[in-house]
């Protein structure tokens, strides 16, 4: 049984991996000669040549390695072209969406214009009603004369001022939207010359639904307008 | 450039794998290997130590297929050639391959770095990623189990006759 630290010495030793004291080392001991002797056979075994593969296999394997790489390389050009078109596909679908949207909104924005371009109606009234929040109150409700609703627009005015001491700028004068717009354009008879609306109310008048709206003189002085649809049906100070 | 290193690749993918067909696919595993990993060579390594490290990598990946298929590949007969005097009379009569396999893997591979190849310790350890001192003591006791086989019992290793082609 050999020694494995002398074996690596002398394994080295036939490698020339020693320094030169251990290499007269091993040179100087018999024993680690003979054993030196051993090694270096089967050093040789393993040093044995392989016979070559034939010049057509030889080929035939480089080629298949180059044919490869090429199949791999036309591939990943192809996945770069295909993902480079999948990309073009989404931003293309993304951009359809977009304008689909745009032409919906826009179509939308039509479609409520035409409404409230249409003959004066409770609905443009209503609109006009939605975008002037700041003056509209609640329903002052169902009246059979002119008095007693004028009575229940002062009622409600006396409410509102405790609340908004500061009268809201004209909602005819100044249209907040398409629906005040509208409403400007049909009610051609506001203009809003009067004063600051100071009380805009749905309400209704012997089985009409009307608007109640009170515009405030610079005078002081308040003015009652009732409304159906656009039309005026009642004008008088309050 | 690949032909010029085939030789040298199959050899040692024959070597350490102990059989042709096995040696066959692992070179060819190698050379695709080593024309896809081509652009990322970065040169730090000389071109030589980087084939060999690919194909002892690719040799393992064979070893391990085969171990995997449950078909453990028998070594080829081949007898050394080309071996003069009473080395040869020793060399002639041993069955490489079956020498070799009967080496644990890590004694192998450096052995066949060392013998066949020709790399000294601090290539070998490069192309293993081990230290220097292990790849030292890996082809001591590699070489010292093939002494064992010279020496020790011969008459377990007859020479066949080589295939003629």
């Amino acid at each position: 049984m050999t020694d494995p630290r002398l074996d690596e010495l002398v394994s080295a030793y036939l490698d020339g991996e020693l320094t030169q004291e251990e290499r007269a080392r091993v040179e100087a001991d018999t024993a680690l000669s003979a054993r030196a002797e051993e090694l270096r056979l089967a050093a040789a075994l393993a040093a044995t040549p392989v016979e070559p593969l034939s010049a057509a296999e030889r080929e035939a394997a480089l080629r298949k390695a180059l044919d490869i790489q090429q199949v791999t390389y036309i591939d990943s050009r192809r996945r770069r072209i295909a993902v480079t078109r999948w990309v073009a596909v989404a931003a293309a679908l993304v951009a359809v969406m977009a304008v689909g949207v745009s032409l919906l909104r826009l179509s939308d924005r039509r479609t409520e214009r035409a409404t409230s371009a249409g003959t004066p109606s409770e609905s443009a009234a209503a609109q006009a009603m939605t975008a002037d929040q700041l003056t509209t109150t609640a329903d002052l409700g169902s009246f059979s004369d002119d008095v007693s609703l004028a009575a229940a627009a002062r009622t409600a005015l006396s409410e509102r001022s405790a609340a908004a001491a500061a009268p809201t700028p004209n909602a005819l004068a100044a249209p907040r939207g398409d629906g005040s717009a509208a409403t400007q354009a049909q009610c051609a008879g506001l203009d809003g010359a009067y004063g600051d609306v100071v009380l805009d109310a749905p309400a209704v008048l012997r089985g009409t639904r009307v608007r109640v709206i009170v515009q405030r003189a610079r005078s002081g002085a308040q003015e009652l307008t009732v409304l159906s649809g656009c039309e005026v049906i009642l004008q008088r100070p309050l | 450039m690949l032909r010029r290193h085939h030789d040298r690749i199959h050899a040692l993918c024959r070597r350490v794998t102990a059989n042709a067909a096995d040696a066959a696919d692992a070179a060819q595993e190698a050379l695709i290997a080593i024309v896809r990993s081509l652009p990322h060579y970065d040169g730090r390594a000389s071109f030589t130590t980087w084939t060999y490290r690919i194909a002892v990598n690719s040799s393992l990946d064979e070893l391990r297929r085969r171990r995997r298929r449950g078909m453990p590949g028998l070594p080829d007969e081949d007898v050394a050639a080309g071996a003069a005097g009473i080395e040869a009379a020793v060399i002639e009569r041993v069955d490489v391959d079956r020498a070799l396999s009967n080496l644990p893997l890590e004694f192998r591979t450096a052995v066949v770095l060392r013998d066949l190849c020709g790399l000294d310790y601090a290539e070998i350890a490069e192309v293993l990623g081990v230290p220097p001192g292990t790849v030292r003591s890996r082809i001591s006791r590699g070489r010292a189990a093939l002494a064992e086989h010279l020496t020790g019992n011969p008459q377990r290793l007859p020479r066949r006759q080589r295939p003629t082609s």
